[in-house]
Protein backbone atom coordinates (compact mmCIF):
# COMPACT_ATOMS: atom_id res chain seq x y z
CA UNK A 1 0.00 0.00 0.00
CA UNK A 2 2.91 2.33 -0.65
CA UNK A 3 0.85 4.02 -3.33
CA UNK A 4 -1.85 5.31 -0.97
CA UNK A 5 -0.51 8.82 -1.33
CA UNK A 6 -0.76 8.72 -5.12
CA UNK A 7 -3.36 11.23 -6.23
CA UNK A 8 -5.49 10.97 -9.29
CA UNK A 9 -6.99 14.08 -10.87
CA UNK A 10 -10.60 14.11 -12.00
CA UNK A 11 -12.30 16.90 -13.94
CA UNK A 12 -16.05 17.31 -13.54
CA UNK A 13 -18.64 18.62 -15.98
CA UNK A 14 -18.39 22.07 -14.39
CA UNK A 15 -14.61 22.04 -14.98
CA UNK A 16 -13.55 21.58 -11.38
CA UNK A 17 -10.53 19.39 -10.75
CA UNK A 18 -10.52 16.99 -7.81
CA UNK A 19 -7.32 15.41 -6.53
CA UNK A 20 -8.23 12.10 -5.02
CA UNK A 21 -6.29 9.25 -3.47
CA UNK A 22 -5.83 6.36 -5.83
CA UNK A 23 -7.32 3.82 -3.39
CA UNK A 24 -10.51 5.87 -3.16
CA UNK A 25 -11.01 6.55 -6.82
CA UNK A 26 -10.35 3.01 -8.06
CA UNK A 27 -13.57 2.00 -6.31
CA UNK A 28 -14.94 3.07 -9.65
CA UNK A 29 -14.14 0.32 -12.11
CA UNK A 30 -14.54 2.76 -14.99
CA UNK A 31 -11.96 5.18 -13.61
CA UNK A 32 -9.72 2.30 -12.59
CA UNK A 33 -9.72 1.12 -16.21
CA UNK A 34 -8.93 4.63 -17.48
CA UNK A 35 -6.19 5.09 -14.95
CA UNK A 36 -4.52 1.78 -15.63
CA UNK A 37 -4.77 2.06 -19.38
CA UNK A 38 -4.20 5.75 -19.86
CA UNK A 39 -1.56 8.20 -18.85
CA UNK A 40 -1.45 8.21 -15.02
CA UNK A 41 -0.42 11.82 -14.68
CA UNK A 42 -3.13 13.28 -16.87
CA UNK A 43 -6.50 14.52 -15.66
CA UNK A 44 -9.32 12.04 -16.12
CA UNK A 45 -12.46 13.77 -17.37
CA UNK A 46 -15.73 12.70 -15.80
CA UNK A 47 -17.95 14.65 -18.17
CA UNK A 48 -21.27 13.46 -16.95
CA UNK A 49 -20.65 14.23 -13.28
CA UNK A 50 -21.12 17.57 -11.59
CA UNK A 51 -18.80 18.63 -8.79
CA UNK A 52 -21.42 18.40 -6.03
CA UNK A 53 -22.38 14.85 -7.02
CA UNK A 54 -18.75 13.84 -7.40
CA UNK A 55 -17.85 15.13 -3.96
CA UNK A 56 -20.74 13.19 -2.46
CA UNK A 57 -19.65 10.06 -4.29
CA UNK A 58 -16.07 10.53 -3.16
CA UNK A 59 -17.31 10.84 0.42
CA UNK A 60 -18.96 7.48 -0.03
CA UNK A 61 -15.88 5.85 -1.56
CA UNK A 62 -13.61 7.29 1.14
CA UNK A 63 -15.85 5.98 3.89
CA UNK A 64 -15.71 2.49 2.46
CA UNK A 65 -12.01 2.47 1.72
CA UNK A 66 -11.28 3.69 5.25
CA UNK A 67 -13.70 1.22 6.76
CA UNK A 68 -12.12 -1.66 4.84
CA UNK A 69 -8.66 -0.48 5.94
CA UNK A 70 -9.80 -0.31 9.57
CA UNK A 71 -9.34 3.45 9.69
CA UNK A 72 -12.96 4.17 10.52
CA UNK A 73 -13.69 3.46 14.13
CA UNK A 74 -17.27 2.39 13.54
CA UNK A 75 -19.21 -0.86 13.74
CA UNK A 76 -20.90 -2.39 10.69
CA UNK A 77 -24.22 -1.22 12.21
CA UNK A 78 -22.96 2.35 12.33
CA UNK A 79 -21.80 2.07 8.75
CA UNK A 80 -25.26 0.82 7.86
CA UNK A 81 -26.72 3.87 9.57
CA UNK A 82 -24.26 6.08 7.73
CA UNK A 83 -25.50 4.51 4.47
CA UNK A 84 -29.10 5.20 5.45
CA UNK A 85 -28.28 8.86 6.04
CA UNK A 86 -26.23 9.07 2.87
CA UNK A 87 -29.29 8.26 0.74
CA UNK A 88 -31.59 10.65 2.60
CA UNK A 89 -31.50 13.11 -0.28
CA UNK A 90 -33.98 14.55 -2.73
CA UNK A 91 -34.92 12.43 -5.72
CA UNK A 92 -32.91 14.55 -8.10
CA UNK A 93 -29.72 13.80 -6.15
CA UNK A 94 -30.66 10.16 -5.58
CA UNK A 95 -31.20 9.48 -9.27
CA UNK A 96 -28.03 11.34 -10.13
CA UNK A 97 -26.14 9.12 -7.71
CA UNK A 98 -27.67 6.10 -9.42
CA UNK A 99 -26.75 7.28 -12.90
CA UNK A 100 -23.20 8.14 -11.89
CA UNK A 101 -22.82 4.95 -9.87
CA UNK A 102 -23.89 3.05 -12.98
CA UNK A 103 -21.67 5.00 -15.33
CA UNK A 104 -18.57 4.90 -13.11
CA UNK A 105 -19.32 1.29 -12.14
CA UNK A 106 -19.27 1.68 -8.37
CA UNK A 107 -21.25 -1.45 -7.60
CA UNK A 108 -21.82 -0.99 -3.88
CA UNK A 109 -23.08 2.55 -4.39
CA UNK A 110 -25.38 1.38 -7.18
CA UNK A 111 -26.72 -1.40 -4.95
CA UNK A 112 -27.35 1.03 -2.10
CA UNK A 113 -29.13 3.63 -4.19
CA UNK A 114 -31.18 1.11 -6.18
CA UNK A 115 -32.23 -0.58 -2.95
CA UNK A 116 -33.40 2.81 -1.72
CA UNK A 117 -35.68 3.07 -4.74
CA UNK A 118 -36.86 -0.51 -4.24
CA UNK A 119 -37.85 0.38 -0.67
CA UNK A 120 -39.75 3.38 -1.97
CA UNK A 121 -41.75 1.13 -4.32
CA UNK A 122 -42.29 -1.89 -2.07
CA UNK A 123 -45.72 -2.24 -0.57
CA UNK A 124 -47.19 0.68 -2.47
CA UNK A 125 -50.25 0.64 -4.64
CA UNK A 126 -49.64 1.50 -8.30
CA UNK A 127 -51.21 4.94 -7.95
CA UNK A 128 -49.00 5.68 -4.95
CA UNK A 129 -45.90 4.68 -6.91
CA UNK A 130 -46.95 6.98 -9.75
CA UNK A 131 -47.33 9.88 -7.33
CA UNK A 132 -44.04 9.20 -5.55
CA UNK A 133 -42.03 9.18 -8.76
CA UNK A 134 -44.20 11.48 -10.83
CA UNK A 135 -44.80 8.76 -13.39
CA UNK A 136 -47.27 9.85 -16.02
CA UNK A 137 -49.89 7.22 -16.66
CA UNK A 138 -49.97 7.20 -20.45
CA UNK A 139 -52.38 4.28 -20.73
CA UNK A 140 -55.90 4.89 -21.88
CA UNK A 141 -58.36 3.58 -19.29
CA UNK A 142 -59.16 0.70 -21.65
CA UNK A 143 -55.50 -0.18 -22.16
CA UNK A 144 -54.84 -0.01 -18.43
CA UNK A 145 -57.77 -2.28 -17.79
CA UNK A 146 -56.45 -4.73 -20.41
CA UNK A 147 -53.00 -4.83 -18.80
CA UNK A 148 -54.55 -5.36 -15.42
CA UNK A 149 -56.75 -8.15 -16.71
CA UNK A 150 -53.80 -9.86 -18.34
CA UNK A 151 -51.95 -9.91 -15.01
CA UNK A 152 -55.05 -10.31 -12.93
CA UNK A 153 -53.48 -12.80 -10.53
CA UNK A 154 -50.79 -10.36 -9.43
CA UNK A 155 -53.28 -7.59 -8.74
CA UNK A 156 -55.92 -9.86 -7.38
CA UNK A 157 -54.18 -10.60 -4.13
CA UNK A 158 -57.07 -9.27 -2.20
CA UNK A 159 -59.47 -10.33 0.41
CA UNK A 160 -62.91 -11.24 -0.84
CA UNK B 1 -42.49 14.15 -4.22
CA UNK B 2 -40.70 14.29 -7.51
CA UNK B 3 -41.16 16.97 -10.08
CA UNK B 4 -39.55 14.94 -12.84
CA UNK B 5 -40.11 11.35 -13.78
CA UNK B 6 -36.58 10.11 -13.14
CA UNK B 7 -37.46 6.45 -12.93
CA UNK B 8 -38.82 6.16 -16.46
CA UNK B 9 -35.63 7.65 -17.85
CA UNK B 10 -33.24 5.28 -16.19
CA UNK B 11 -31.07 3.07 -18.38
CA UNK B 12 -32.65 -0.35 -18.98
CA UNK B 13 -30.01 -2.11 -16.89
CA UNK B 14 -30.54 0.11 -13.87
CA UNK B 15 -34.30 -0.23 -14.12
CA UNK B 16 -33.81 -4.00 -14.28
CA UNK B 17 -31.69 -3.86 -11.13
CA UNK B 18 -34.42 -1.98 -9.28
CA UNK B 19 -37.21 -4.25 -10.47
CA UNK B 20 -35.10 -7.29 -9.56
CA UNK B 21 -35.18 -6.10 -5.96
CA UNK B 22 -38.94 -6.45 -5.79
CA UNK B 23 -40.87 -9.63 -5.07
CA UNK B 24 -42.05 -11.11 -8.41
CA UNK B 25 -45.65 -10.12 -7.74
CA UNK B 26 -44.77 -6.47 -7.16
CA UNK B 27 -42.35 -6.52 -10.11
CA UNK B 28 -45.19 -7.63 -12.36
CA UNK B 29 -47.49 -4.98 -10.94
CA UNK B 30 -45.13 -2.31 -12.31
CA UNK B 31 -46.52 -3.12 -15.77
CA UNK B 32 -49.52 -0.98 -14.92
CA UNK B 33 -47.53 2.17 -14.11
CA UNK B 34 -46.92 3.37 -17.65
CA UNK B 35 -46.21 2.11 -21.16
CA UNK B 36 -42.53 2.83 -20.72
CA UNK B 37 -42.40 0.63 -17.63
CA UNK B 38 -44.68 -2.06 -19.02
CA UNK B 39 -41.94 -4.49 -19.98
CA UNK B 40 -39.31 -3.52 -17.42
CA UNK B 41 -39.93 -6.61 -15.31
CA UNK B 42 -39.07 -8.88 -18.24
CA UNK B 43 -35.44 -7.80 -17.91
CA UNK B 44 -35.17 -8.47 -14.19
CA UNK B 45 -32.56 -11.01 -13.20
CA UNK B 46 -34.21 -12.20 -10.01
CA UNK B 47 -37.66 -13.66 -9.51
CA UNK B 48 -38.97 -14.36 -6.05
CA UNK B 49 -42.35 -16.03 -6.20
CA UNK B 50 -43.40 -15.62 -2.60
CA UNK B 51 -46.71 -13.99 -1.76
CA UNK B 52 -45.66 -13.62 1.87
CA UNK B 53 -45.00 -10.02 2.78
CA UNK B 54 -46.46 -8.72 -0.46
CA UNK B 55 -48.98 -6.06 0.34
CA UNK B 56 -52.40 -6.89 -0.85
CA UNK B 57 -54.34 -4.50 -2.97
CA UNK B 58 -57.38 -4.45 -0.79
CA UNK B 59 -60.65 -3.27 -2.19
CA UNK B 60 -62.04 -0.07 -0.73
CA UNK B 61 -63.28 -0.63 2.84
CA UNK B 62 -66.97 -0.56 1.96
CA UNK B 63 -66.42 -3.28 -0.60
CA UNK B 64 -64.27 -5.53 1.49
CA UNK B 65 -66.91 -7.99 2.36
CA UNK B 66 -68.45 -8.27 -1.06
CA UNK B 67 -68.14 -11.67 -2.67
CA UNK B 68 -66.86 -10.29 -5.95
CA UNK B 69 -63.26 -9.08 -5.99
CA UNK B 70 -63.17 -5.38 -6.74
CA UNK B 71 -59.97 -3.54 -7.48
CA UNK B 72 -59.80 0.20 -7.27
CA UNK B 73 -57.17 2.02 -9.18
CA UNK B 74 -58.49 5.52 -8.75
CA UNK B 75 -56.11 7.80 -6.93
CA UNK B 76 -58.57 8.53 -4.18
CA UNK B 77 -58.98 5.07 -2.81
CA UNK B 78 -58.62 5.24 0.90
CA UNK B 79 -57.79 2.22 2.93
CA UNK B 80 -56.67 2.51 6.46
CA UNK B 81 -53.77 0.23 7.15
CA UNK B 82 -54.71 -0.10 10.77
CA UNK B 83 -57.48 -2.39 9.70
CA UNK B 84 -55.22 -4.80 7.87
CA UNK B 85 -56.24 -7.94 9.65
CA UNK B 86 -55.26 -10.53 7.15
CA UNK B 87 -57.52 -13.53 7.26
CA UNK B 88 -56.78 -14.89 3.81
CA UNK B 89 -55.49 -18.42 3.63
CA UNK B 90 -51.81 -18.21 2.66
CA UNK B 91 -52.16 -21.52 0.84
CA UNK B 92 -54.70 -20.00 -1.48
CA UNK B 93 -52.34 -17.18 -2.34
CA UNK B 94 -49.40 -19.51 -2.86
CA UNK B 95 -51.44 -21.66 -5.21
CA UNK B 96 -52.60 -18.61 -7.16
CA UNK B 97 -49.01 -17.49 -7.67
CA UNK B 98 -47.84 -21.01 -8.50
CA UNK B 99 -50.48 -21.34 -11.22
CA UNK B 100 -48.98 -18.35 -13.01
CA UNK B 101 -45.29 -19.21 -12.73
CA UNK B 102 -45.19 -20.93 -16.14
CA UNK B 103 -46.66 -17.90 -17.87
CA UNK B 104 -44.33 -15.50 -16.09
CA UNK B 105 -41.27 -17.57 -16.97
CA UNK B 106 -42.33 -17.80 -20.61
CA UNK B 107 -42.85 -14.07 -21.01
CA UNK B 108 -39.74 -13.16 -19.03
CA UNK B 109 -36.98 -12.33 -21.45
CA UNK B 110 -33.54 -12.76 -20.03
CA UNK B 111 -31.43 -15.18 -18.03
CA UNK B 112 -31.89 -15.25 -14.30
CA UNK B 113 -29.31 -15.02 -11.59
CA UNK B 114 -31.68 -16.29 -8.99
CA UNK B 115 -35.15 -17.63 -8.64
CA UNK B 116 -37.09 -18.61 -5.55
CA UNK B 117 -40.39 -20.41 -5.61
CA UNK B 118 -42.73 -20.98 -2.71
CA UNK B 119 -45.14 -23.76 -3.53
CA UNK B 120 -47.45 -26.33 -2.01
CA UNK B 121 -46.81 -30.04 -1.88
CA UNK B 122 -49.10 -30.70 -4.86
CA UNK B 123 -46.43 -29.08 -7.05
CA UNK B 124 -44.17 -31.95 -6.12
CA UNK B 125 -46.68 -34.59 -7.00
CA UNK B 126 -47.66 -32.99 -10.28
CA UNK B 127 -44.02 -32.79 -11.30
CA UNK B 128 -44.10 -28.99 -11.52
CA UNK B 129 -41.07 -28.54 -9.27
CA UNK B 130 -39.02 -30.83 -11.48
CA UNK B 131 -40.29 -29.05 -14.59
CA UNK B 132 -39.34 -25.62 -13.16
CA UNK B 133 -35.88 -26.82 -12.23
CA UNK B 134 -35.34 -28.17 -15.75
CA UNK B 135 -36.66 -25.03 -17.40
CA UNK B 136 -34.83 -22.60 -15.14
CA UNK B 137 -31.49 -24.33 -15.46
CA UNK B 138 -31.64 -25.04 -19.19
CA UNK B 139 -33.52 -22.01 -20.54
CA UNK B 140 -32.71 -19.35 -17.96
CA UNK B 141 -29.27 -20.58 -16.95
CA UNK B 142 -30.20 -19.74 -13.39
CA UNK B 143 -27.35 -19.62 -10.88
CA UNK B 144 -29.23 -19.73 -7.59
CA UNK B 145 -32.41 -21.67 -7.11
CA UNK B 146 -34.48 -21.93 -3.94
CA UNK B 147 -37.68 -23.78 -3.23
CA UNK B 148 -39.85 -23.65 -0.18
CA UNK B 149 -42.64 -26.12 0.20
CA UNK B 150 -44.88 -24.25 2.59
CA UNK B 151 -47.44 -26.93 2.95
CA UNK B 152 -47.22 -29.99 5.08
CA UNK B 153 -50.68 -29.54 6.41
CA UNK B 154 -51.88 -32.85 5.11
CA UNK B 155 -53.36 -34.51 8.08
CA UNK B 156 -52.80 -37.87 6.43
CA UNK B 157 -49.05 -37.37 6.24
CA UNK B 158 -47.43 -39.80 8.64
CA UNK B 159 -43.99 -40.41 7.29
CA UNK B 160 -41.60 -38.01 5.64
CA UNK B 161 -38.16 -38.70 4.29
CA UNK B 162 -35.68 -36.21 2.84
CA UNK B 163 -32.37 -37.01 1.19
CA UNK B 164 -29.89 -34.35 0.11
CA UNK B 165 -31.96 -31.36 1.23
CA UNK B 166 -30.99 -28.12 2.80
CA UNK B 167 -33.59 -27.67 5.52
CA UNK B 168 -33.37 -24.17 6.84
CA UNK B 169 -36.73 -23.50 8.39
CA UNK B 170 -38.98 -25.37 10.74
CA UNK B 171 -42.04 -23.35 9.74
CA UNK B 172 -43.15 -25.74 6.94
CA UNK B 173 -43.36 -28.54 9.49
CA UNK B 174 -45.65 -26.70 11.86
CA UNK B 175 -48.79 -28.26 10.53
CA UNK B 176 -47.62 -31.83 10.30
CA UNK B 177 -50.10 -32.82 12.92
CA UNK B 178 -49.92 -36.53 12.34
CA UNK B 179 -46.34 -36.94 11.32
CA UNK B 180 -44.96 -40.01 13.06
CA UNK B 181 -41.79 -40.72 11.17
CA UNK B 182 -39.17 -38.27 10.00
CA UNK B 183 -36.03 -39.43 8.23
CA UNK B 184 -33.32 -37.03 7.17
CA UNK B 185 -30.47 -38.37 5.10
CA UNK B 186 -27.59 -36.20 3.98
CA UNK B 187 -29.54 -33.09 4.90
CA UNK B 188 -28.10 -29.77 5.87
CA UNK B 189 -29.95 -28.83 9.03
CA UNK B 190 -29.00 -26.85 12.12
CA UNK B 191 -29.32 -27.99 15.71
CA UNK B 192 -32.06 -25.44 16.35
CA UNK B 193 -34.09 -26.27 13.26
CA UNK B 194 -34.07 -29.99 14.03
CA UNK B 195 -35.07 -29.31 17.62
CA UNK B 196 -37.89 -27.02 16.52
CA UNK B 197 -39.21 -29.50 13.96
CA UNK B 198 -39.37 -32.31 16.52
CA UNK B 199 -41.02 -30.03 19.07
CA UNK B 200 -43.66 -28.95 16.59
CA UNK B 201 -44.69 -32.47 15.62
CA UNK B 202 -46.80 -33.62 18.53
CA UNK B 203 -47.06 -37.24 17.45
CA UNK B 204 -43.59 -37.96 16.22
CA UNK B 205 -42.46 -41.43 17.17
CA UNK B 206 -39.47 -42.15 15.02
CA UNK B 207 -36.60 -39.90 14.08
CA UNK B 208 -33.66 -40.86 11.90
CA UNK B 209 -30.82 -38.52 11.11
CA UNK B 210 -28.02 -39.78 8.94
CA UNK B 211 -24.92 -38.05 7.60
CA UNK B 212 -25.88 -34.47 8.19
CA UNK B 213 -23.42 -31.69 7.46
CA UNK B 214 -21.37 -29.88 10.05
CA UNK B 215 -24.14 -27.36 10.77
CA UNK B 216 -25.72 -30.03 12.96
CA UNK B 217 -23.64 -29.60 16.10
CA UNK B 218 -25.96 -31.28 18.54
CA UNK B 219 -29.06 -33.43 18.52
CA UNK B 220 -31.48 -32.05 21.08
CA UNK B 221 -34.88 -33.63 21.36
CA UNK B 222 -37.66 -32.59 23.67
CA UNK B 223 -40.70 -34.74 23.11
CA UNK B 224 -43.35 -36.73 24.89
CA UNK B 225 -43.84 -39.17 22.08
CA UNK B 226 -40.56 -40.02 20.35
CA UNK B 227 -39.91 -43.72 20.83
CA UNK B 228 -37.08 -44.42 18.45
CA UNK B 229 -34.08 -42.28 17.72
CA UNK B 230 -31.66 -43.45 15.12
CA UNK B 231 -28.48 -41.49 14.55
CA UNK B 232 -25.91 -42.51 12.02
CA UNK B 233 -22.61 -41.12 10.76
CA UNK B 234 -22.81 -37.86 12.64
CA UNK B 235 -19.97 -35.91 14.13
CA UNK B 236 -21.58 -34.13 17.06
CA UNK B 237 -20.70 -32.06 20.08
CA UNK B 238 -23.48 -33.61 22.08
CA UNK B 239 -26.74 -35.52 22.24
CA UNK B 240 -29.52 -34.48 24.57
CA UNK B 241 -32.66 -36.57 24.57
CA UNK B 242 -35.56 -35.64 26.77
CA UNK B 243 -38.34 -37.96 25.84
CA UNK B 244 -40.68 -39.89 28.11
CA UNK B 245 -41.26 -42.68 25.64
CA UNK B 246 -37.78 -43.47 24.42
CA UNK B 247 -37.67 -47.18 23.67
CA UNK B 248 -34.83 -47.54 21.22
CA UNK B 249 -31.72 -45.57 20.64
CA UNK B 250 -29.56 -46.64 17.75
CA UNK B 251 -26.16 -45.08 17.33
CA UNK B 252 -24.22 -46.12 14.28
CA UNK B 253 -20.77 -44.82 13.33
CA UNK B 254 -21.18 -41.87 15.64
CA UNK B 255 -18.57 -39.50 16.90
CA UNK B 256 -19.25 -37.40 19.98
CA UNK B 257 -17.69 -36.78 23.40
CA UNK B 258 -18.92 -39.41 25.85
CA UNK B 259 -19.73 -36.83 28.52
CA UNK B 260 -22.20 -35.12 26.31
CA UNK B 261 -24.69 -37.93 25.87
CA UNK B 262 -27.53 -36.98 28.16
CA UNK B 263 -30.81 -38.85 28.33
CA UNK B 264 -33.67 -37.60 30.49
CA UNK B 265 -35.73 -38.23 32.54
CA UNK B 266 -33.49 -39.79 35.13
CA UNK B 267 -34.78 -43.31 34.70
CA UNK B 268 -33.58 -43.15 31.15
CA UNK B 269 -30.32 -41.62 32.19
CA UNK B 270 -29.30 -45.04 33.33
CA UNK B 271 -29.51 -46.21 29.77
CA UNK B 272 -26.80 -43.77 28.97
CA UNK B 273 -24.80 -45.00 31.90
CA UNK B 274 -25.24 -48.57 30.82
CA UNK B 275 -24.19 -47.63 27.34
CA UNK B 276 -21.04 -46.21 28.79
CA UNK B 277 -20.48 -49.05 31.18
CA UNK B 278 -21.05 -52.02 28.96
CA UNK B 279 -19.78 -50.91 25.65
CA UNK B 280 -16.55 -49.41 26.88
CA UNK B 281 -16.84 -47.22 23.85
CA UNK B 282 -17.74 -44.33 26.02
CA UNK B 283 -15.78 -43.34 29.04
CA UNK B 284 -17.77 -43.66 32.25
CA UNK B 285 -18.01 -40.26 33.86
CA UNK B 286 -19.15 -39.91 37.46
CA UNK B 287 -20.60 -43.37 37.28
CA UNK B 288 -22.47 -43.90 40.54
CA UNK B 289 -25.06 -46.68 40.18
CA UNK B 290 -23.77 -49.69 42.02
CA UNK B 291 -25.51 -52.09 39.72
CA UNK B 292 -27.69 -50.74 36.98
CA UNK B 293 -29.47 -54.08 36.62
CA UNK B 294 -30.97 -53.58 40.06
CA UNK B 295 -33.70 -51.49 38.59
CA UNK B 296 -36.21 -53.88 37.02
CA UNK B 297 -38.01 -51.04 35.23
CA UNK B 298 -34.96 -49.90 33.43
CA UNK B 299 -35.58 -51.73 30.21
CA UNK B 300 -39.31 -51.56 30.31
CA UNK B 301 -39.46 -49.57 27.13
CA UNK B 302 -36.14 -50.49 25.69
CA UNK B 303 -36.53 -53.03 22.94
CA UNK B 304 -33.64 -52.21 20.75
CA UNK B 305 -30.26 -50.90 21.56
CA UNK B 306 -27.25 -51.00 19.40
CA UNK B 307 -23.96 -49.31 19.27
CA UNK B 308 -21.64 -49.59 16.39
Amino acid sequence: MGSTSTKIKLRTSDQKVFKVEEAVVVQSLTIKYFYENGCPSSVIPVHSVSSDILSKILDYCKKYVNFAAGKEDISPEELYEWDANFVKVDQNTLFNLILVGNCLKIDSLLDLTCQTIVNMIKGKRPEEIRTTFNIKNDYTPEAEEAVRREKKWAFDMLRV
Amino acid sequence: MATDDFISNLPVEVLATIISGLPAIEAIRTTILSKRLKDGWRNGFRLDFDPKGVKKLFPAPNQRRSTVPVIQFGSNVCHDDGDDIDDTDPREEISRVVKNIDNVLLSHERNLISCRIVHLSNSYRSGDVEKWIKYLTSEKEVQELAFLCDDFQHETLQSLEFTNYDIRFHRPFHHCYNLKTLKLYYCDISTETLEAIVSSCDFMEHLSVCSSTSSLKQVRIFSQTVKTVELESLDLEGIFLSTQSLGALVLHSMKFPAKSLVIRPSKQTKIAEILQYYTHLLTPVNYKASDPMEDPNLFKNLRELSID
